[in-house]
């Protein structure tokens, strides 16, 4: 057996459990290839395959995960969007290997860019914080609305992370629709209802927003009703587990440059 | 800082960077994935039909997790819930604490639609949704 392997403080490496490793050359760790701000309409990324990706959205709202596309050319994005590219790839391979000096592990010997396991030229996930937002919702009978507001209700639980600056989080999620969500749920439990967003043409809507600041990271809950007739949104409980990580949402980095 | 590890930086000395910078540390827990692949399934044609993909893991607890899917080779990251001219919804949940599910939807807004191939791709990490240590 070869490779590196680190525990946390307080546990023996030999013995730890994979939960407590800081790092272990048996697993991969996804790799930030680059972190930019992509202009609206379609980019090239120059990797030649798809790398996997995470959005951190410009904006609120249902449809802002498919406000950002990848292929194996261009990030394509719906307005100008923060995009993180890994070096790890969704399809295909990259045809260049990592160069230069540092430190890099390949379990299998394939020093291919989206192959390594870890290499200290592209940037890794490190965990700042970890914990629990709860949002206690009240049952409300919102009514008939004349579009005059919106949204109509609004409920919020933020956490002060104490960073300073954007911090990236997890999951990576922005915007939820839960309309057709029975009572209290975990938003990590549901990445997304599959059902259609609100049943109404687009007039009855319920949805979770996680949003990021320097100085906050919150969820809320908003609802609105601008169909016809009463509408009762149910008393709810929604809990979030969120992992804030040490990396900046937006400061661009580029490995690759 | 500890006497002993690994640090590594992209911007400046090691021993003095921000951790925001730092590539590889010792110093704090790295995400790390458990597991990842893909693979393709097809949704029959018509408005509302769904595919399941159930990915088992047998951590025993419910990870963090990310997942993408793609048709026609463009990729998004679900949940893909909503999007006027985007014919196939995503979305990702825990079935236990061994099991994720990705779900595909062909959007009712495209009732006449043909069947679709869909790409996914996911990682689970070692790290729990839950509590994960830092």
């Amino acid at each position: 057996m070869y490779g590196i392997k680190i525990s946390r403080a307080g546990f023996n490496v030999k013995t730890a459990s994979d939960v407590n490793l800081v790092y272990s050359s048996e697993f991969k760790t996804p790799k930030i290839i680059r972190v930019a701000e992509f202009p609206n309409g379609s980019t090239a990324h120059g990797l030649g395959y798809t790398p996997a990706f995470v959005t951190y959205a410009n904006f609120a709202g249902l449809d802002y995960n498919t406000s950002v596309t990848v292929d194996d050319t261009n990030v394509t994005c719906c307005g100008t969007q923060t995009v993180i590219l890994f070096s790890d790839a969704l399809s295909g391979e990259s045809t260049s290997g990592v160069s230069g000096r540092g430190v890099v592990v390949s379990p299998d010997g394939n020093l291919k860019t989206s192959a390594v396991s870890v290499y200290s030229g592209f940037d890794t996930f490190k965990i700042a914080k970890t914990g629990t937002l709860t949002l206690h919702v009240s049952q409300e009978d919102l009514g008939t609305d004349s579009y005059d507001k919106f949204p109509e209700s609004e409920h919020t639980d933020s956490l002060v992370h104490g960073l300073g600056y954007k911090p990236m989080y997890f999951p990576f999620v922005r915007s939820l629709g839960i309309l057709d969500i029975a009572g209290s749920f975990n938003v990590n439990d549901w990445l997304g209802s599959p059902s259609y967003f609100d049943g109404s043409g687009g007039n009855l809507w319920e949805y979770v927003n996680i949003s990021v600041t320097s100085t906050l990271l919150t969820m809320s809950v908003s609802r609105g009703n601008y169909a016809s007739g009463s509408r009762i949104f149910p008393a709810r409980t929604v809990t979030l587990y969120y992992t804030i990580f040490y990396n900046k949402i937006d400061e661009s980095f580029n490995a690759i440059e | 800082m500890a006497k002993y590890g690994i640090i590594t930086s992209r911007v400046g000395g090691a021993k003095t960077a921000d951790a925001r910078l730092l590539t590889i540390t010792s110093e704090k827990n790295m995400l790390k994935i458990s597991t990842s692949g893909g693979g393709t399934v097809t949704l029959p044609s018509g408005g509302g039909s769904t595919v399941t993909k159930d990915v088992t893991h047998n951590l025993g607890y419910k990870p963090s997790f990310c997942a993408w899917m793609a048709t026609d080779g463009k990729w998004v990251q679900l949940p893909s819930v909503y999007k006027t001219t985007w014919a196939v919804r995503g979305s990702a949940s825990h079935v236990n604490d061994n099991v994720i599910r990705l779900t595909f939807l062909n959007d009712a807004a495209y009732p006449s639609g043909t069947s679709q191939e869909v790409s996914y791709f996911y990682m689970i990490f070692i790290e729990p949704r839950l509590d994960g240590w830092y």
